[in-house]
Order: C-alpha cells, then structure tokens, then sequence
C-alpha cells in the first residue's frame, strides 16, 4: 500500500523524532532546575548543555537521514502514460470524493507522449495532491459547490504538466512559504511530510512541482515529468 | 512497640533509549527525588526490592519485553507497584489496556514536567498508603496469631454480632467463659471496643 509506506515512514520519522525531543526537554528542565540553586554546579550544568547539544544534533540526523532515503531510494523506471497514472491514483480516492460531495472533473491530454517514471512514485505524488485537496475542501460550508479539477498538457519544453485544482479552503502566506518544508503541516492530524516527500519524487525524476494557492479561494498544484526520451531506452 | 521509619521512597525507570533514562534521571533527581533506571523490563525484575517503597516510570514499546508484558508479569507476581507509562506514540489500545490493569496514568512523550513530576508524586503516595494498609494488616495478623484457637472461635462469633449469650450456647460454653475469652480478645487484638474489632477484622478479610 503507497498510503502504508508514506504513514510508515510519517510514523517512523515521529517516534525517532520523538526520542532525542523527549531527552531535550528533560534535559532543558532539569538545567532550568539546577541554575535556581543558591550556587549552581557549573560544571554538571555544562555536562548537561552538552548532552542537550548532541541530542538535539541528533535529531538533525535522523531528518537528514530521512531526506536522503527519499531522494536515494532506487527508483524502478518504466514507460508509463500519465493519464493512467492519474487515474489509478484518483481511483483511490474515489470513496472519500463521494462521500465530501466533491465534484471530480478531467481535462486530459489526448496522445500524451510516453514518459519513463517509477510508476508506484509518481502514483504516490498524484494521490498526496488529491488528498491535499479533499482535505481542503471537506470543511468547506455545504452551500459551497466543492471542485476538483484535474488537467494535463505537453508543454513547450517537452515535460508533461499535471495541474491539481480546488476551490477549497487555500493557504494563507505563511503556510505557503512553508508548506514543502518537511514536517510543516496545517492539519490536525498530518505529519507534514506528504509535499516534501513529494517534492522529492518530482525532483528525482528531473521535473518540478510549485503551486498557487489563494486563502478562501483555492489552491492549484503543478508538477512536471520529462517525456520519454530516446536515450531512456538503453537503460 | 518498634516503628521502622520507612526508606526513602525511589522512582524506578524502565526505557530502552540512553538519552530517555539519562535526561529524565537527571530532571527527576533535580527535585531531590531518587531514581533507579533500567534499560529493559528484565534489568528492572533482577532488581526489584518489594521492600523498598516505590512507583514505576515505564516505557511502552521496548524490545523482548514491553512495558504491559512487564506490568502482566507484575500482577502476576502479585507485585502491587503504582506505575506510570511513558510512550513515543499515543496508540489509545495500548493506554486503554494499560489503564484497564491499573496504570495511573499514560503520558505521551516528551511530556510536561509539572505534569510528570506531579504524577510522580501521586504515585509515590498510593504507594505509600498500599503499604500502610499492608503494615497495618501485618500487625493485625500478628496480634491474631496470638489468640487461642477457642479466642478465635469467639472472636468469629462477636465479629458476626452474635450476642455473648449466643456465642455462648453456639460453642456450648458458659457465658462466663465467654466474658473471660472476650476481655483476652479485646487486650490481645488491642482494640478499645467491637467497632474497633470488627474493623480489624474487616481489614484482614474475616468479615
């Protein structure tokens, strides 16, 4: 399941997180404790900072590490068609559409050239776009129509264009300079992971993904895929 | 009669991460309370001292054996510690069945000191009163043990509130005898009157 492994490695992330968090906070409070004393013990309160210093290096690690599995995990290639892609990620969140009452509409490119992706990735991008913007739009009051669009085009430069539209709920200009940072969320229960994980993939694959996003009025992401080039068959 | 100052109550903490152990020792002993760390379930059973008065910090997820197969083995060796779970992840089936076998409480990492270090105390005091009961029971126990095995026929009897009279014909024994038993039962159980008794009887299950 694409959606086990992305909650699998959310999950993971967390609980390593987790553990050098927990040692800094115990670490901090107990300076915070020692330096009320009448003459505080210096030194044990540097031993302390210094322990607090390598956890919170620590911590570093774990995100950079994680960062690099993303990018270096070995991509499989083969040709693929991006409208399939898109449908079959769309198809997974056929259940969840219904049941917000969200209006589902395509434009999509007819004889869209080849491309040469690691399907499985590219499906996991396209899923994290449609779950982004069911989550945009589920709150939005029932008087409001909820749309989602979802269109491709070959473009000038020889990438095919994958735009993902709502008129759901939008970013505000704070959640927009971060909202590709990893572990940056504006949901109650996300781990913030999904577009930087995401932008990982896109990135590997030689392409892009930015967006635009108006509070109140929606968002609209984008991303691209070279076409499959002659040179992809030697590989 | 002999008291035994009780010994400093210890916090014993049980998780598998260096860094856990290491900070939290470090922020509980800042309070001028005692710890006792462990890195796994197992260290901590070799270790544990039914004497020594105490509550338990215990992490959940642990490799071999968990924090609720530790608290399983704990009932099942009729050991009555306070224990207070620490976990990584909030997994509600985990805190549920944690809470349903007695835990205090179930705090999610990194957790609030206040917070923490009140249910520390909490904690300690349950303890502390689980074993002022045991103690008292103790002592109950002891001063029964010294009875007659016809002082304790009697005593049975009083406790259920049978009258002296009826003692008396039940054991089929004169109500003089029966006086004579009850004031011997009075002196040795220490009890100023039946209230008295039969609260000491209640408090080691006789009633």
């Amino acid at each position: 399941m694409r959606l086990g492994l992305m909650g699998e490695l959310a999950s993971g992330i967390a609980h390593e997180v987790n553990q050098p968090l927990t040692a800094i906070v115990n670490y901090t409070q107990a300076c915070l404790r020692f330096i009320q004393a009448e003459k505080p013990d210096l030194s044990k309160l540097s031993s302390i900072l210094q322990k607090t210093h390598d956890q919170a290096l620590k911590a570093g690690q774990i995100i950079h590490h994680m960062r690099e599995f993303v990018r270096s995990k070995k991509i499989h290639r083969s040709t693929a068609d991006m409208n399939a892609l898109i449908e079959n990620a769309v198809s997974l969140s056929v259940t969840d559409l219904k049941q917000y009452n969200i209006l589902l509409t395509f434009n999509l490119a007819d004889d869209l050239p080849a491309i040469y992706v690691d399907s499985v990735q590219i499906e996991q991008v396209i899923l994290n776009l449609v779950r982004n913007s069911i989550d945009a739009l589920k709150n939005l009051p029932h008087n409001k129509p909820r749309k989602l669009f979802i269109q491709t085009l070959l473009n000038d430069d020889h990438f095919i264009e994958v735009k993902v539209k709502d008129n759901g709920i939008g970013l505000g200009q704070s959640s927009q300079k971060k909202i590709l940072t990893p572990f940056y969320t504006t949901k109650s229960s996300g781990m913030g992971m999904g577009l930087s994980i995401s932008q990982s993939i896109i990135k590997s694959h030689d392409g892009a993904l930015y967006f635009a996003s108006k509070p109140g009025k929606g968002s609209t992401f984008y991303f691209t895929i070279p076409v499959r080039r002659k040179s992809d068959d030697a590989q | 009669m002999t008291h035994n100052k009780p010994a400093t109550p210890i916090v014993y903490l049980v998780d598998d991460e260096f860094a856990v152990r290491d900070s939290l020792t470090l922020l509980i002993e800042s309070t001028g309370q005692p710890v006792m760390s462990f890195e796994s379930a197992e260290a901590f059973l070799d270790h544990y001292n039914p004497e020594q008065p105490s509550c338990l910090l215990l992490d959940v997820r642990m490799p071999s054996m968990s924090g609720l197969d530790l608290q399983e083995e704990l009932i099942k060796r009729g050991i009555d510690i306070p224990i207070i779970f620490i976990s990584g992840h909030a997994d509600v089936p985990d805190s549920a069945k944690a809470f349903r076998a007695g835990a205090v409480d179930f705090l999610e990492k990194p957790f609030n000191e206040e917070i923490l270090l009140s249910r520390i105390e909490e904690a300690l005091s349950k303890d502390a009163q689980t074993r002022e009961q045991l103690r008292e029971k103790r002592k109950i126990l002891d001063r029964l043990d010294h009875l007659t095995a016809r002082e304790k026929e009697v005593l049975s009897l009083i406790v259920r509130s049978h009258s002296n009279k009826e003692a008396a014909r039940i054991l089929d024994i004169s109500n003089r005898t029966i006086d004579v038993h009850r004031a011997h039962i009075m002196e040795k159980m220490q009890a100023e009157n039946l209230a008295e008794l039969m609260v000491m009887a209640m408090q080691c299950d006789l009633l």
